[in-house]
């Protein structure tokens, strides 16, 4: 793995470790750093990596507009990869985060806002690479 | 057509100091025109209000040419990671009205520019 590639893949999986810890306005800015510098098909990924933290971050302050607008951008992305693009399992992860849309969907049908278990953010799982 | 900042702005500031035209504000700041400070209730020269934001940053459409004179594309919609500077649909302006504003801008703030 050459030098740059190493340090892409710490980054990432900080990003990747902060979206866990449900840090997701950290986990946002690390990916974005990741995103500035990126192009091509990884641009499009890492962008879908960050609307799905920014709708976590907006759905968890209560933003359920915000977060409904980007849990559709994060999904239109990530749904043209492949389930295991970028070393995660990205199929258990588009179901956690259309699981959230609908939540947030029902929030804003009902016109009211409930604070969010944590638990019901989904994980960034990693696959290994044997 | 002026570019608006929706409420899903996550406050990064990417788009900040990409702006030629200095038309974007930090929520909450006050904005300037030709060496003026304004604030959140006033209005703009040509009379625009309710584009002010205390909490996410903000475009004041007065001097957004959306980066006509500039650049190709709007540059805070292309480094925006949420994709949240969008056309506003308040402020629709063909290409000749943003190159009126330019040179209106250059006359009444040639200061503004970065």
């Amino acid at each position: 793995m050459s030098e740059d590639a190493e340090i892409f893949q710490q980054h990432f999986l900080h990003g990747v470790e902060l979206f866990n810890a449900k840090e997701f306005f950290d986990c946002h800015d690390a990916f974005e750093e990741l995103w500035m510098e990126e192009r091509g098909e990884m641009k499009l990924f890492l962008q879908g990596l960050i609307q799905a933290a920014v709708a976590c971050h907006h759905l968890s302050n209560g933003n359920t507009t915000g977060a409904i607008s980007q849990y559709n951008k994060s999904l239109d992305k990530l749904r043209k990869y492949d389930d295991h693009y970028g070393g995660i399992d990205l199929k258990s992860l588009r179901t956690g985060l259309e699981h959230c849309l609908v939540g947030a969907e029902t929030m804003l049908a009902n016109g009211a806002t409930y604070e969010v278990d944590p638990k019901y953010f989904p994980a960034m799982n990693l696959i290994s690479q044997e | 057509m002026a570019i608006m900042i929706t409420t899903e702005c996550i406050n990064c500031g990417a788009c900040e100091p990409e702006c030629p035209n200095t038309a974007i504000y930090e929520g909450g700041a006050n904005w300037n025109l030709a060496g003026q400070s304004y604030g959140a209730n006033d209005p703009t020269p040509s009379g625009a209000v309710g584009f002010f934001s205390a909490d996410y940053f903000y475009i004041v459409p007065d001097k957004c040419t959306e980066c006509v004179g500039f650049h190709d594309e709007p540059q805070c919609a292309a480094v925006c990671p949420v994709d949240c500077c969008v056309a506003d649909p308040n402020w629709v302006e063909p290409k000749e009205q943003l190159e009126a504003k330019v040179a209106w801008l250059d006359e009444v703030d040639p200061n503004r520019k970065r």
